[in-house]
């Protein structure tokens, strides 16, 4: 660390703090491989506890140690994109032991078959490969490029994203154009526009097959973003999860295509319009999905959302005004463009409009991304798309939309995907990650799974967040061994109450939200635990009340092909 | 409708607070609106130096028309802004963080050092409820040690970062730092690494809690058993103003003086540390006459007796020119005031000076006419050129005064040196580092650089790029006015005249570009102070007139011999009575050479309030320190301080003050004081005469000499942190005191065959001595840094001053 200060020009303590803040650096030294189980609740649902059980046992080390021989380290992480194959892990640098198919990470399944992921992505079926530059240009849609240069156009653009109603994706749902609107206009100075791929949110998959399959249209999408906003230099950023090694290559090749076709660079397509896109990647936090932590972690800080105001419109990377979007909220406008606002807002009901990808992960038979307009019900994306629950139980509850979205109970399942209608009933469409629950999953564990997420996650800057994420979390974990009081209830309420609407960044409110809605709803449970003092739902083993299909995990990996 | 002070309307907004409505200038914050008001806003993380970082949540206030509560110390006044601080809303708000705050607090207020002024204590007295509903284990975190001044208990900490912010944005230290992150995040530095920066210890007073306590304080005493007096610090010439918590004749504690989120007031470690001294086992306390025949103790009376006699002779048999005094630089202005007077219309001698680190015959007076033409009003804001001077190593707090106030206001930080300062370089627009000795050589091409003459050969001459120093000239015009710092200390050796003239120029050239004024950073504590009362050799004839009817009877108003003057005259014999004043007088000669001077001398006089070396003959009054009396300093602005009696010197141990007055009744002069005060007002009416100087005559002296083989230029400027008599009488000496290394360029190093770090003899005329040191880029080439404490020998008159060197292996 000493070192990279000295290159850098920064004192060691700013290196070590900043390194100290991420999840990926590592301080000792690790194992050739490091496994990566993932624990956010997608993967928890389905058995990743009982995994890290397994590989413990196997390697005989604890989660965060190295073997003897140094040839394996054991992790525990959150989301590494893959909750369709949940639960995952994931080894890096590859190796000859895992195998060689992928390139730089393997994912395993707990049940070795492939399931259908999605059928279209952005309303194009992609065939689960990147789409290079010469499929895209035969889709057609590459004229926002073209246009981009016409200045004249450009008010118009911003008009064509207004009046489709695009809302941001990213899980605040503010709409797009009128973000834009904010920008000052005529700013000398750089600008920037920076791209959202953090997508860190558990089970939250629409970025890493944009990113993955289609990278041209995010490009396409930014060159629209910068023509629909006023005159200036421009230089975009995207930055991407740092778990997204393929989405990250996959963007790489696609920016390296565009430059060498003059869709990027100096001067776009021969006009006087010069812009540039840079990758960045994330170095493992939750937070830095928060718009403004995302620029701190960009500029090479903590990511610690800041204080608003200034908002980015006005001073945001590197205090220039910027705009943050959210890659799924980009790649949608090359199509807006094409096809038109009011193509885009016939889709959906109500404020909200267009199509939008939602992810089902959980006990449902087909996990995955699905592409629907807006307007859907929950219980047309969950049973006739995702194929319905797994197994002959029924459905228990459900998150509507990322582990920030109070959870909701099959009475919900009617209502349909619309911004204003979920957020009527107690929740939020947020990030767009369905997450399903079957009879018998304990909620008492789900929300403590949530809890910790939020504990692990919070940047530590506000006292709410920082000592009110870790005493939920206490207080759950302690629920759900079943010690403690019914007086504690009352106090999970009393303080998830005082941790909102209080803070730099709404990650406490969503800390909160898991422990309201489950006490609202499930309260009995709650009860359940401390009559009982033990969880009601855990086999005598102790192994994790959810999951059934772990021991296949175990079952396949021994069989040696793996390990 | 109360309105606050502000020139224009236009400037202002309306806003209620609690329902009363008022105005306010644009851009108050609510938080500070509300202080002026008096109302009380809880806060952590908010400090008026610091960057906002609204962190701590605590000070939300409730604001019409805003969905959420808003933190006060963000919110910045809005036209018809509606603010209530004292809803139920609030309330509960408040009540809510107590609870968080203390879920993991240890709670153990009986044995923290930060009880009684801990705004954890006091909001929870304030908002918090009696019981904790948390049953849980608290977090723990494992014991960290972050060196010796500064003890850090992590469970007692509320991450409000003010730490974090102050060692990086104010300080420019960065040695603390937030690690890891969510509710693991914990303080420290790097790989916990001492803690050290000279700047570092003001986190003490900055941490809202008991985290981060003063180590060396720690467990002595509880804070309201001690006596709190305001001083001003004996060190160095940043004067700052302390607050001395004493018990007995121990100093317990020092901070900074006054409620620090008012006047931004922070110290430096060696006012805070080393304050301590005047419970040292080598207090004297009793008058001594010390001859062949040994030391015995006197009386008062038969001291001063004897000192009369003696000096009555002196000046009888040899005329008054043969008695010279030599005062340290940490004298009050009043007893400076006093020992003029004395010198001058007792005595009858213009042989007194203050400046013990002066090396050359013609510094003094090139020094006085600097000191004159330095400005007389409190600093300006606005540009700053230091020339000539290490000010974070010199006076730190004077440092971080002039960077605060270029930060906050605007204007541009230059430096030009013979030694580059890595401190600065956070700060400085340029940072020139010229051959050591060489500031007239650069001031001159810079000058001529300025007028579109290009002189490079002056500026290689200095070692300087001759471009550098034309883009420096290029720049200067262009500023609006400030400050020019001019080191006192690079006023020295055979240039010193000619490098004064130097800057009288550049300060002329200054002037037509814009509003600039001068000051000397002079190396004593109070340097200022002795100037303003006439304690030097300098020419007062113009003010011979004044002087004599205030002093009645004849008054010596000529020029005397200047502190290496007296010195080089006592060694040849001319100067036969010698009155030493305060610690170290004669420290600028090595041990042999001191000696053999004492031993040459007819008569000595010592005050001092340590014991003089044991081999000294001579009349030895002890004299109360600077704590034990009371007294006005000047700071490098020129802005007085004033310091009051922190508690009473030893029994039979009289200030300094008392016995001027007594020794001048004595010498049959009846001066009428009756009580300090007298004496301070007195020195008033006359400061104007006193600084009236005439000039003298600089005509330029030799230029420096060329290095013979194998030898180096030696940069002699002391450490701040080094020893010295009142430091190293402090208990916690050792622990500050960084280890000192020598310092040399690497292109000198590798033509003596030196690697990156090393060991050299050194020696001169007067000894020999081996040190260790390092290699740096920041040295001079040709030049080494080693400071006095590190190489005991005596320096000699040129500036810099030069060894021979020789690896040693
Ligand atoms: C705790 C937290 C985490 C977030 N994580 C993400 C994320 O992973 N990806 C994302 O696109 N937006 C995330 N956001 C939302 C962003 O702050 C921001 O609203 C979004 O990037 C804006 O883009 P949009 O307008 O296209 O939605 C997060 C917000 C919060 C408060
Ligand atoms: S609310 Fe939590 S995550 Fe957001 S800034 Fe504050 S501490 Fe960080
Ligand atoms: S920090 Fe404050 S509240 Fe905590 S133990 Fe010390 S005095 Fe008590
Ligand atoms: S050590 Fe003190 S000043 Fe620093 S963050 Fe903790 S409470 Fe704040
Ligand atoms: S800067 Fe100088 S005057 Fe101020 S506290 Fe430090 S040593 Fe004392
Ligand atoms: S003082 Fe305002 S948030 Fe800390």
């Amino acid at each position: 660390m000493e070192e990279v200060a000295a290159v850098l020009g920064l004192s060691p303590g700013y290196v070590q703090s900043v390194a100290t803040f991420y999840g990926m650096f590592h301080f000792r030294p690790v194992g050739r491989h490091v496994i990566s189980v993932c624990d956010s609740i997608s993967c928890a649902l389905l058995g990743s506890e009982t995994l890290v059980h397994y590989l413990e046992k196997k390697l005989g080390v604890a989660v965060g140690e190295t073997t003897p021989d140094r040839r394996f380290t054991l992790r525990e992480v959150e989301c590494l994109g893959a909750c369709d194959r949940a639960p995952s892990c994931s080894s890096t640098p590859p190796s000859t032991t895992i195998s060689r198919r992928r390139r730089s990470t393997r994912f395993w399944s707990s049940t070795g078959e492939r399931r259908p992921f999605l059928s279209t992505l952005l309303l194009v079926d992609t065939g689960r490969r990147r789409q290079t530059l010469v499929d895209y240009e035969a889709e057609g849609l590459r004229h926002a490029a073209a246009r981009a240069g016409n200045h004249v156009a450009r008010g118009c653009h911003a008009e064509e994203v207004k009046k489709s109603g695009l809302r941001g994706r990213g899980g605040a749902s503010f709409p797009t154009g009128m973000k834009w609107g904010f920008l000052p206009k005529d700013y000398p100075g750089p600008r920037y526009l920076v791209c959202n791929a953090d997508e860190g949110e558990p089970r939250n998959l629409q970025g890493p097959p944009i990113l993955e399959w289609l990278p041209h249209r995010l490009i396409e999408g930014r060159h629209v973003s910068s023509a629909a906003t006023p005159s200036a230099p421009w230089l975009a950023y995207i930055y991407i999860r740092g778990e997204y090694y393929d989405a990250m290559n996959a963007v790489n090749e696609a920016l390296a295509e565009a430059y060498r076709r003059g869709y990027l660079g100096r001067s776009v397509m021969g006009k006087q319009f010069a812009c540039d896109i840079y990758t960045h990647p994330g170095a493992g936090a939750y937070i830095c999905g928060e718009e403004t932590a995302l620029l701190d972690s960009l500029e090479g800080k903590r990511g610690h959302p800041r204080v608003k105001p200034p908002f980015p419109a006005i001073a945001g990377l590197y205090a220039r005004p910027t705009v943050i979007n959210n890659v799924e909220t980009l790649a949608s406008l090359p199509l807006i463009l094409e096809k038109g606002g009011d193509w885009f807002a016939a889709m959906g009901p109500n404020k909200s409009k267009g199509f939008r990808l939602f992810s089902v992960s959980g006990h449902v038979k087909h996990p995955g991304n699905f592409e629907v307009p807006l307007g859907t019900t929950f219980r047309q994306l969950i049973y006739d798309l995702a194929g319905g629950m797994r197994s002959d139980k029924p459905l228990k509850a459900f998150i509507p939309g990322g582990a920030s979205a109070p959870i909701f109970t099959p009475e919900h399942l009617d209502l349909p995907l619309d911004f204003e209608a979920v957020a009527e009933a107690g929740s939020m469409l947020g990030s767009g990650a369905v997450i399903v629950m079957e009879e018998g999953t304990c909620m008492v564990w789900v929300a403590k799974k949530l809890s910790r997420f939020f504990r692990d996650e919070s940047c530590g800057q506000c006292l709410p967040c920082r000592e009110g994420t870790a005493w939920l979390n206490k207080i759950l974990t302690r629920i759900e061994d079943g010690r403690g009081s019914l007086e504690e209830l009352e106090i999970l309420l009393d303080a998830s109450s005082n941790m909102t609407a209080r803070c730099i960044c709404v990650l406490p409110d969503a800390a909160a939200g898991p422990v309201q809605s489950t006490l609202k709803y499930f309260r009995h449970e709650y009860e359940e635990h401390l009559r009982l003092g033990r969880c009601p739902f855990r086999n005598g083993d102790g192994r994790s009340p959810v999951a059934d299909s772990a021991g296949k995990v175990a079952h396949s990996q021994e069989d040696g092909k793996h390990l | 409708m109360s309105t606050l002070e502000t020139p224009t309307r236009t400037d202002l907004v309306n806003v209620t607070i609690d329902g009363h409505p008022m105005s306010a200038p644009k851009g108050t914050l609510v938080i500070d609106l509300c202080k002026q008001l008096g109302i009380d806003i809880p806060h952590y993380c908010y400090h008026p130096s610091l960057s906002i970082v609204a962190s701590c949540r605590m000070c939300l206030v409730e604001v019409e028309k805003m969905p959420k509560l808003a933190p006060a110390c963000q919110l910045v006044v809005q036209e018809g802004m509606v603010v209530r601080t004292h809803t139920d809303k609030v309330e509960k708000h408040r009540a809510a963080q107590m609870e968080f705050f203390l879920l993991n607090h240890p709670l153990d207020c009986p044995v923290c050092d930060k009880g009684g002024e801990c705004r954890l204590q006091r909001y929870s007295m304030d908002y918090g409820s009696a019981f904790s509903r948390f049953s849980d284990d608290k977090r723990r975190y494992p014991k960290q040690n972050i060196g010796p001044l500064i003890d850090l208990e992590m469970n007692r900490c509320i991450h409000c970062t003010r730490c974090v912010r102050f060692s990086g944005e104010v300080a420019g230290e960065h040695e603390l730092y937030m690690m890891e992150r969510a509710d693991r995040s914990y303080i420290s530095t790097f790989m916990s690494r001492p803690v050290m920066g000279p700047l570092s210890g003001n986190v003490i007073e900055l941490c809202p809690v008991g985290c981060l306590t003063d180590k060396v304080f720690r467990f002595s005493a509880r804070v309201w058993e001690l006596k709190q007096t305001p001083v001003s610090c004996a060190h160095c010439p940043a004067g700052c103003s302390l607050n001395l918590w004493s018990r007995r004749r121990q100093v317990h504690r020092v901070t900074p003086l006054g409620e620090l989120e008012d006047n931004q007031n922070f110290i430096c470690n060696k006012g805070r540390y080393l304050s301590n001294f005047s419970d040292h086992a080598d207090r004297v306390d009793t008058p001594r006459i010390a001859d062949a025949s040994g030391r015995r103790p006197v009386s008062v009376e038969e001291a001063l007796a004897a000192a009369a006699a003696a000096l009555e002779k002196a000046k009888r048999e040899h005329g008054p020119d043969g008695i010279a005094i030599l005062a340290d630089g940490r004298r009050t202005c009043e007893e400076y005031y006093l020992l003029s007077r004395l010198a001058r219309a007792a005595l009858g001698t213009a042989n007194l000076d203050y400046r013990t680190e002066l090396r050359h015959p013609s510094a003094g007076a090139a020094q006085a006419m600097l000191a004159a033409r330095s400005s007389a009003e409190p600093g300006r804001p606005g540009s700053v050129v230091i020339l000539g001077s290490d000010l974070y190593g010199e006076a730190p707090i004077a440092a971080l005064e002039i960077k605060e106030q270029i930060r906050r206001k605007g204007g541009s930080l230059l430096i030009a040196h013979h030694r580059a300062c890595p401190w600065f370089y956070q700060y400085a627009q340029a940072q020139l580092v010229y051959n050591p000795g060489q500031a007239a050589d650069f001031i001159h091409a810079l000058l001529k650089a300025s007028q579109e003459y290009l002189d490079d050969a002056a500026a290689e001459r200095a070692g300087l790029v001759p471009q550098h120093v034309r883009d420096l000239a290029a720049l200067l015009p262009t500023l609006p006015g400030g400050t020019l710092l001019v080191g006192a200390r690079s006023i020295d050796g055979p240039r010193a005249g000619e490098t004064a003239l130097a800057v009288l120029r550049l300060l002329e050239r200054l002037k037509t570009w814009g509003d600039w004024e001068m000051r000397l950073v002079m190396p004593e504590a109070n340097g200022r102070g002795a100037f303003e009362a006439g304690f030097l050799p300098a020419d007062l004839s113009p003010a011979a007139g004044a002087l004599s009817a205030a002093w009645g009877g004849e008054v010596n108003a000529a020029a005397g011999l200047s502190s290496p003057e007296i010195v080089a005259a006592a060694l040849a014999g001319t100067v036969k009575t010698l009155v030493l004043v305060g610690e170290d007088c004669l420290a600028v000669l090595d041990g042999p050479t001191r000696d053999a001077l004492v031993r040459k001398l007819e008569t000595l006089i010592t005050f001092s309030s340590f014991n003089p070396p044991a081999s000294w003959p001579g009349i030895q009054f002890p004299i109360a320190t600077r704590y034990e009396d009371e007294g006005a300093t000047l700071d490098l602005w020129g802005r007085e301080v004033s310091g009051k009696k922190a508690f009473d010197p030893p029994p039979r141990v009289l200030p300094l003050r008392e016995l001027c007055l007594q020794l001048a009744a004595r010498l049959g002069k009846k001066w009428n004081y009756a009580s300090a005060r007298d004496v301070t007002l007195d020195w008033k009416r006359l400061r104007p005469s006193l600084t009236k100087i005439g000039a003298p005559d600089l005509s330029a002296g030799a230029t420096s000499g060329i290095l013979a083989s194998g030898e180096l230029w030696w940069i002699v400027d002391p450490h701040l942190f080094g020893r010295d008599p009142l430091a190293h009488r402090s208990p916690a000496c050792d622990l500050t005191a960084p280890r000192l290394k020598g310092q040399i360029h690497p292109a000198t190093a590798r033509a003596l065959g030196l690697s990156k770090l090393g060991r050299l003899r050194v020696w001169n005329d007067s000894g020999e001595v081996v040190i260790p040191v390092e290699v740096t880029p920041l040295a001079a080439a040709g030049a080494l840094y080693a400071p006095r404490n590190l190489v005991p020998l005596h320096p000699g008159g040129e500036y810099p001053a030069r060894l021979k060197v020789e690896c040693e292996t």
